[in-house]
């Protein structure tokens, strides 16, 4: 029993040590210990060795880029961390359209229109709700250093879109997904990625954004949209 | 002028995803949770400026997020996804990361958060101890039964690190 107090304790202790959350006296009392005592060290060998490993599993992870919030009275705090990432060093305002002036009469018009700078034309990031994908975030990106305005959307059953729009003279940097629809508005490129989305029904998306971004006031056929994502099997990819 | 209290987020951004990814065991996920997350504590009214209960503050708001997705995953899925691998691929280091991740996707959910908190997101106990409302004792014991829980996961599991033949 006290043998098995004894080594509970030192496990505790070993793995406290570890963590850097000994005492001065209490780590110099169990490095003699370590020194004397084979096993003892080589539990302490296998357990740093652990903690390195998961370390070194979980920092291969990448991270995202920082979303961008959408609504206009966090445009200060999201421009300033996005200008902290050093990804992109342009200014970026992220406005909802909201101005009455900008609806038709009687229609509600809940795409996001993203002002950056750097861009000839302001993206159009459509409202896909009708589709059963809510917009999940939209960030700055630059791969290849191509500023690209990335709209991630998400949705039951594992379906998830990507909508990347970048000024026509830059080259997509990206070849990623199990279906795209490109196409251009003015001097924008726009590119929607599906991962796993069933055919038939990305193309009634695909179709609806496409029409969202050249006639960013016109409401998608959400009859239509709602009824294909109904109809669709899971996405699998 | 005021110091920006977001200033630090570009520097956590890769440990709360990977501290989400050890939460839910996906990474795709993981960085949809966390890119929530930071939606969300970008918009929050009342944002702690001190450095280090900033850095617990966004950990706890992740740490809430993944609890969520893995309350709705237990609900609609009945087992989680094996990780896409290439199996030809393998270096020594890519079997260790493997082995870990298998390792660490067998816990118990307080393990795998233990062992995040920990060795991921680089809390002390006492920290730890504040997220987790729970006594600094209990996370000594927590993290000792998580390690020696993953350590028995990566001895009974199928993968191993080939021992090299130089010099043996």
């Amino acid at each position: 029993m006290a043998v098995e107090s004894d080594r509970s304790g030192d496990v505790l202790r070993l793995n406290a040590l570890v963590d850097g959350e000994l005492g001065a006296s209490e780590r110099a009392a169990l490095a003699a210990r370590l020194a004397a005592d084979r096993d003892l060290a080589r539990a302490h060998a296998t357990l740093a060795q652990l903690k390195a490993c998961v370390l070194a599993a979980a920092e291969a992870t990448p991270a995202p880029p920082l979303p961008v919030p959408r609504a206009r009275y966090r445009l200060a705090r999201a421009a300033a961390a996005v200008a902290a990432t050093a990804v992109v060093g342009l200014v970026v305002f992220i406005v909802v359209v909201d101005d009455p002036g900008d609806r038709k009469e009687g229609l509600e018009v809940p795409h996001t229109i993203v002002e950056l700078a750097a861009f000839p034309a302001n993206p159009v990031v459509p409202d896909l709700t009708a589709a059963g994908l809510k917009l999940a975030g939209v960030a700055i990106e630059s791969p290849g250093g191509v500023t690209t305005v990335v709209a991630n959307y998400r949705g039951p059953r594992g379906c998830r879109l990507v909508l990347r729009v970048r000024p026509v003279q830059g080259t997509a940097a990206h070849r990623d997904g199990t279906a795209r629809k490109a196409w251009t508005v003015g001097n924008l490129a726009y590119e929607l990625i599906a991962f796993g989305m069933p055919a038939e029904r990305f193309a009634v998306t695909a179709a609806a954004a496409e029409d969202a971004t050249r006639n960013r006031f016109w409401p998608p056929d959400s009859r239509r949209l709602r009824q294909a994502s109904l109809d669709a099997p899971p996405c699998v990819g | 002028m005021a110091r920006d209290p977001h200033g630090s987020l570009p520097a956590l951004m890769p440990r709360l995803v990977a501290f989400a990814r050890t939460m839910v065991g996906d990474t795709d996920t993981a960085r949809d949770l966390v890119q929530e997350a930071v939606a969300r504590a970008l918009g929050a009214r009342r944002v702690p400026s001190d450095p280090p209960a900033y850095r617990a503050w966004m950990f706890r708001i992740v740490r809430n997020a993944a609890i969520d997705e893995l309350r709705r995953n237990w609900r609609t899925s009945e087992e989680p996804a094996a990780p896409a691998v290439d199996l030809w691929r393998f270096d020594q280091a890519q079997i260790a990361k493997l082995t870990v991740e298998r390792g660490l996707a067998t816990l118990a959910p307080a393990h795998r958060e233990i062992i995040a908190l920990i060795d991921i997101a680089g809390f002390s106990y006492a920290e730890a101890a504040e997220l987790l409302s729970v006594p600094d004792g209990t996370v000594m014991s927590r993290i000792a039964r998580a390690r020696e829980a993953l350590l028995a996961a990566i001895d009974s599991s199928a993968l191993r690190v080939l021992k090299s033949s130089h010099g043996s």
